[in-house]
This record gives C-alpha cells, sequence and structure tokens, in this order.
C-alpha cells in the first residue's frame, strides 16, 4: 500500500457509508441499529461500544453485504471500485470482501486447513502479491511476537495466539477496511499498544477501521485522529468524543 | 371392517382430509421434488460454468481439488480394486453355472459379460464406492463447515464457497467415479480370469482372452460407460454438497443429513442409471419404448 496524499479528512475518499440503515440480527445478544447513519473515509478510526452480552458477528456480516438490513443502504469503496452490496453481481462482492480485512469474535478459523494455509488464504485466493506471501506472513509474525504455529490446525493452537493470527491474517490482505471485533479478546493487553501501531500505520495508508468492544481499555490514547468512539444505545449511535453519526 | 389404523397412511390421510387436503399433500410432494431437481441442475451448471472459468483455479482452489482427487479416486482405488475382485467372483461362478445349464461355451457368455460388467456394474460400483467413502464425507464436512460458521469466514474473505467448496469436489467425484469404473471393469476382468482359470472354466491364454475383451468393446460401450460414470457421479457430488449445505445451524442436525444425503446419492445414481439406460437403449427393461 502507498501512504496517501495529505487530503483534509473531510475530503478523503469514502471507504465505508451507512444510509439510514436499520439492522436487527434477530437475536437477543445481536447488535441491533435503527436508521444509523455513518461514514468512514480514508484514515478514519472509528470505535462502538457494546454491551457485553452483545455479539458483533452479525452487525459486522452485514457490512460485509453478507446479510442485508432491514432498510437503509451500506455502500464500501476501494480504488474507485465498489459501490452497495445489493444486485446479484457477486463477482464484484466476492472483490469488495477480498479488501475488507476482518477480526472476528469467534469461529474464525477453517478446521480442516492449518493456521498459515488459513492467514494467507485469501491472499492466495486473490492473488494479491503472491511472491511475497511468506515474507510478510514472516515480517507480521515477527512485528507481533508470536511463535510460528503455521503448521498447527486451528484447534491445537491456544486461543490466545490464534487471536494474533487473526490480526495477521486481516493485515495480510492489505485492506481498505478493518472490522475488528473485539480484537483484544483472550490476548494480553500489552500487545494492545502493537496493534494499535498497526492499525494507525494502515490508516495511514488509506485504511478505514471499525473497532466493536466492549471494554473501555480499548480507547487507547496512541490511535491517532481523526478517531470517533461511540456508544450503541438502543439502536442509536451515540458520539462519546467526536464524530458524524446519527 | 378395517379400521382406519389399518389403513396405509395415504388412505388414512383421504380418510381424515379429504380429497383436496390429499390433492394439497401430493401437489406439495411433486412441487418440492421439483424444487430439488431443479436446485440440483443449478448446481451442477454452475459447477460446469466455474470449472470452465481460468480464474476460478486459484491456488487454493487447485490444492483443494487436489486433495479432493486424493481422497475419493486415489484413495479409493484398493477398495474399487476389491470390490471388482469380488464381484468378478460372483460372476464367474454365475457364468459357470449358466455354462452348465444352458449348456453353451465361453465365448457365448462372455460378451454377455463383459457387456453387464462395462455398462452396468462397473459404474454402478464405482458411484457406490465413490458414495461411500467421499459423498457421504462431503456432506459432512460441509454441513460442519456450516454449522461452524466455517463458510461464513470463507465469504467474508471474498471467497466465494461454491468455487472452493462445492466445484472441486463435485468434478473430484466425477473424475473418482469415471477412473474408478474403469479399475473396477479391470479388477473384475482380472479376477473373473483367473478364477475361470484356475475352475478350468477358461483354457485360453490371458492375451487371447485380453484380446476377444478388447474385440467385444464397441462404440456404444464408450456411449454408455463415459455418461453413466460422469453424470451419475455429478449427480452424487450435487447432492451431497446441496444436502451439506442444507443443515440448519445445530451440530446435532449433522448426522442425520449426512445418511440422508447418502440414501439421496445412491437414488438419484440408480435413477439415472436407469434413465440413461432407457435413453441410449430405447429400452425399458423388456419392453421396447422408442
Amino acid at each position: 500500500m502507498t501512504r496517501q496524499p495529505d487530503l483534509p479528512p473531510s475530503e478523503k475518499p469514502i471507504v465505508l457509508k451507512l444510509t439510514n440503515v436499520t439492522f436487527g440480527s434477530g437475536r437477543e445478544s445481536g447488535v441491533n441499529l435503527q436508521r444509523v447513519n455513518m461514514t468512514l473515509r480514508e484514515g478514519d478510526f472509528a470505535m462502538i461500544h457494546l454491551d457485553r452480552s452483545q455479539h458483533p458477528r452479525q452487525l459486522a456480516s452485514m457490512l460485509q453485504g453478507l446479510k442485508q438490513p432491514a432498510e437503509g443502504d451500506v455502500q464500501f469503496f476501494f480504488d474507485s471500485q465498489g459501490g452497495d452490496w445489493g444486485g446479484d453481481d457477486f463477482d464484484r462482492h466476492f472483490k469488495m470482501r477480498s479488501r475488507i480485512g476482518r477480526v472476528f469474535e469467534s469461529d474464525a478459523w477453517i478446521q480442516n486447513l492449518n493456521v498459515a494455509e488459513n492467514v494467507t488464504l485469501a491472499r492466495r485466493h486473490h492473488q494479491i502479491d503472491s511472491a511475497s506471501i511468506e515474507q510478510d506472513l514472516a515480517k507480521w509474525r515477527k512485528r507481533f511476537d508470536v511463535k510460528n504455529v503455521g503448521r498447527e490446525r486451528p484447534a491445537f493452537v491456544e486461543p490466545s495466539v490464534l487471536q494474533i493470527y487473526q490480526w495477521i491474517r486481516a493485515f495480510l490482505s492489505k485492506p481498505k477496511l478493518l472490522l475488528l471485533e473485539r480484537p483484544m479478546q483472550s490476548v494480553s493487553n500489552r500487545l494492545r499498544p502493537k496493534l494499535v501501531e498497526a492499525i494507525n500505520e494502515a490508516r495511514s495508508e488509506g485504511a478505514a477501521v471499525l473497532w466493536l468492544t466492549s471494554n473501555s481499555a480499548d480507547e487507547s490514547e496512541q490511535i491517532t485522529a481523526p478517531r470517533m468512539i461511540y456508544s450503541l444505545q438502543q439502536g442509536k449511535l451515540t458520539p462519546s468524543t467526536r464524530g458524524s453519526a446519527s | 371392517m378395517p379400521t382406519a389404523r389399518e389403513l396405509p397412511s395415504i388412505l388414512r390421510l383421504l380418510f381424515r382430509h379429504g380429497p383436496l387436503r390429499v390433492a394439497e399433500w401430493v401437489g406439495e410432494q411433486v412441487l418440492g421434488r421439483l424444487a430439488t431437481v431443479t436446485s440440483i441442475l443449478a448446481i451442477l451448471w454452475a459447477t460446469v460454468r466455474l470449472a470452465i472459468r481460468p480464474s476460478s483455479w486459484t491456488p487454493p482452489v487447485r490444492s483443494i481439488f487436489a486433495r479432493q482427487l486424493l481422497f475419493s479416486g486415489v484413495d479409493g482405488v484398493a477398495v474399487a480394486c476389491r470390490f471388482g475382485a469380488a464381484v468378478g467372483v460372483l460372476i464367474i461362478v454365475q457364468a459357470a453355472l449358466w455354462i452348465d445349464m444352458l449348456g453353451v461355451t465361453t465365448d457365448v457368455i462372455a460378451p454377455m459379460l463383459w457387456r453387464a460388467i462395462v455398462r452396468e456394474i462397473a459404474p454402478l460400483l464405482a458411484c457406490l464406492v465413490v458414495i461411500g467413502r467421499s459423498g457421504i464425507a462431503i456432506s459432512t464436512e460441509l454441513a460442519t463447515m456450516l454449522v461452524n460458521h466455517e463458510v461464513e469466514v470463507l465469504d467474508a474473505q471474498g471467497i466465494d464457497p461454491m468455487t472452493a467448496l462445492v466445484m472441486p469436489r463435485i468434478l473430484g467425484m466425477v473424475i473418482s467415479a469415471f477412473c474408478l469404473a474403469i479399475i473396477i471393469a479391470a479388477s473384475m476382468v482380472i479376477t473373473g480370469y483367473v478364477i475361470g482359470w484356475g475352475m478350468g472354466a477358461i483354457h485360453v491364454p490371458w492375451m487371447t482372452f485380453l484380446d476377444g475383451i478388447i474385440r467385444e468393446f464397441n462404440s456404444l460401450d464408450l456411449i454408455f460407460f463415459v455418461p453413466k460414470t460422469i453424470i451419475a457421479g455429478a449427480f452424487a457430488g450435487a447432492i451431497c454438497c446441496s444436502d451439506g449445505l442444507s443443515v440448519r445451524t445445530s451440530v446435532t442436525d449433522v448426522p442425520r443429513v449426512s445418511s440422508r444425503s447418502g440414501i439421496h446419492a445412491l437414488t438419484a445414481v440408480f435413477i439415472v442409471s436407469a434413465v440413461l439406460s432407457v435413453l441410449i437403449y430405447g429400452r425399458l427393461l423388456v419392453f421396447k419404448i422408442l
């Protein structure tokens, strides 16, 4: 990825746009939205505080076009491409999803592939810089100081290590949007600065980030501006500091 | 006078709910079956379309395809040889009985046996091996992946589950069924010769026996053998994938779906074989219909 020119934040290209989105996951523990508007531009960071009982998986899937909102429109753009998730242009949808890095809250692995195959799967499938995948994987492993368990199946790797490999998978596909569902769960707090540093670097290269959490400690001071912190109350996004949500 | 409890279920339905309800039930069943067949044909069409598109064959898809071929085809060779050998023995015993009963020579019986092997027995046995070894495993694997949200994980990374999960598995089953049918036919012939030679029923050398078989082979055998193995294998694969991906989000559904898909696939293989027999030979059992 290349570093973005210094445009004012409000003039940077839009990455994710929610317009009057109403979404109910159908479960009490899911995240519900009521006519939510939100815009994330290149380099933006948004953190949404959820209740501990709420699971953000369905919400993240909706942002990726895997679930349909009851009302409203979700759009995702990258490199002057993308658009909404409607219609049956599935090839375009898959291409759009290939530019979204996601850390799942749970059930994040293909169990019959080893960890290395899992982590590199999307990049090998979409043939993004195929030649340098191994070097990049080694670089991220070193950066997050995680042991090499690439040949192990996910079922045999401890959750804290697997979680860091989820981070690596999300960054490895050179994403334009990062969807992080409680990325710090199972992981030591001492690793938060490393994650935040990697996020800031991705943002400086044009990625937008949406961090879903229920831990106020995740609101790290290291997260650079522009950053928007929201809490979700009765389906509405309420800005905690500054933002553009309603 | 029989009570309602003693009547067959459909009559009981008629007895309780009247003709309209029965018509509704029959209509639902027919529409349901039609929807299933349409869905299977759609999966097969999508598989062909994806398979001929070079961009589908990314390194992970090639790897999944290779693993499927290894599991369904290569690992199935030993089972196919065992099945072929066992059925070869049964056939040679039957042949010996016919020769005694009808008072004919081996030259009369051999071509009939050869046709039965190539046109019916080998393709059916190959499909049974592929369904038993791989089909049920595929539906279990896909159902488990769906329940554990692994399909969603693939989808979320921009990987089409149809391209990465379904297409290579169906193709793997088709190619395996075709190759295993050849191996089973060969295994039957070799076993038949060895047993027949040992029993004194076959007196000709192996090369002469083989030459006779090759002379018996005609284009109709090929016309029957190739589509039968390929179409039956494709239907079996599509049914196993479709059933596996139809599971609801509960692990307890997985074994039920797996066993059901095995039965569905076997039923389809027999139906496909029968339909192909009718279409190719123009005969349904002993009645000429075309």
